[in-house]
């Protein structure tokens, strides 16, 4: 979405620059004077808009349809949260015969798996704040983690713990995630006497 | 900038929806020949047509048109200029191992060096860029005698080492003599 907006902004620029520098070319006579004693807006323009007939009508409908079906794509796109889609919950095969029998499954939400994970990361020694997030395909998750981190401490040191972070929820889970995990530094607080 | 495009888009698309109701409530109000219409529609419809009015007695050449597309020509250079200069990344990559791939965000990493270099050292206006997204370069700018160059590049070093980047990023200390207050 970045690119897409990055995008967006230079072609709004290049569309300014493009009519501004039209407007200026036509107007300081540059290009002819007859182009710079023309009118802002064509009168054929001006009299289609104050008295429209049966077709402008319909060119306006359908311009308007058009900008509004844009618009709410593009707001949609917008208010869209970034990233990928949230993994769905773990179903897990019936482990014995009699059980299926029964009718039982197992079901792990990913919320209480994110939750769990958040938990476990947040209690480690150096980080301030943990965020946890598993999306995509519930047999090989991406796992995407947030920490905030006092800057004191030392990434090896960090890199183990949340390791063995990790392990336990690849015990816990079943599931040996894809994860990326980014680090924010955060200045030491100072304790108070 | 990514706070100003993401507005940028959002008001533009508010921008189409408007308009395309507008469009929609005018043509089917003139094609059913509703002549009521709300307060609001009909002030803005007014003020439409005489803005559309002094346009079209408007010569290209009046000072007024020149201005406007002065004007315009300033604002989409502007944004050009900001949309296609390089912008630093977000995050910077910091290493990879059999557990996870890890990345940094830079504006905090440069936070902290700023703050340390000010806290640790007598030096002022301290500032940290840090560019390349797995070479790493590190430039620090800071107010300070001559002398604390070292002790500037010992804290520098050592918040990289704290990360494992010492060895291959490359960086690179300026000072600039601190004003004396008269």
């Amino acid at each position: 979405m970045v690119v897409f907006n990055r995008l967006l902004g230079a072609l709004i620029g290049l569309l300014l620059l493009a009519i501004g520098v039209t407007g200026l070319a036509l107007g300081s006579g540059a290009l002819g004077s007859r182009f710079a004693h023309m009118a802002a807006l064509p009168a054929a323009i001006a009299q289609h808009t104050m008295a429209p007939t049966d077709n402008d009508l319909i060119v306006l409908a359908l311009l308007g349809l058009l900008a509004l079906l844009i618009g709410l794509l593009l707001l949609r796109a917008e208010l869209r949260a970034p990233g990928q889609p949230r993994m769905r919950d773990l179903r897990y095969a019936q482990p014995s015969a009699e059980q299926a029998l029964r009718r039982g499954r197992t079901v792990v939400r990913t919320g209480g798996l994110e939750h769990g994970l958040r938990q476990s990361l947040g209690a480690l020694p150096g980080v301030r704040w943990a965020h946890a997030q598993l999306a995509g395909n519930p047999e090989r998750p991406n796992l995407l983690i947030e920490l905030e981190v006092d800057a004191q401490t030392r990434l090896s040191t960090l890199k183990s713990e949340v390791g063995q972070a990790i392990e336990r929820f690849q015990l816990t889970s079943g599931r040996q995630p894809s994860t990326q995990v980014r680090i924010r530094l955060a200045n030491t607080r100072r304790s108070v006497d | 900038m990514r706070v100003f495009n993401r507005l940028l888009a959002l008001l533009l698309a508010l921008l189409l929806i408007v308009a395309g109701f507008w469009a929609l409530a005018v043509s089917i109000a003139h094609a059913l020949s509703i002549g009521w219409r709300p307060g609001w529609l009909h002030f803005f419809d007014q003020s439409l047509h005489q803005g559309l009015q002094t346009l079209s007695t408007l010569q290209l050449a009046d000072w007024r048109v020149l201005a406007a597309a002065s004007g315009v020509v300033i604002v989409g250079l502007l944004l050009l200029l900001l949309e296609l200069r390089p912008w630093p990344p977000q995050i910077v990559f910091l290493d990879e191992d059999e557990t996870a791939k890890w990345w940094l965000h830079r504006a905090t990493f440069e936070g902290v060096l700023r703050s340390l270099v000010v806290k640790e050292t007598t030096a002022t206006g301290a500032r940290a860029r840090l560019r390349g997204q797995r070479r790493w370069r590190l430039r620090v700018d800071a107010n300070a005698s001559p002398q604390l160059r070292a002790e500037i590049e010992r804290l520098v070093r050592s918040s990289l080492e704290r990360l494992g980047r010492a060895g291959d990023s490359t960086v690179r200390v300026r000072i600039a003599r601190a004003r004396r207050v008269a």
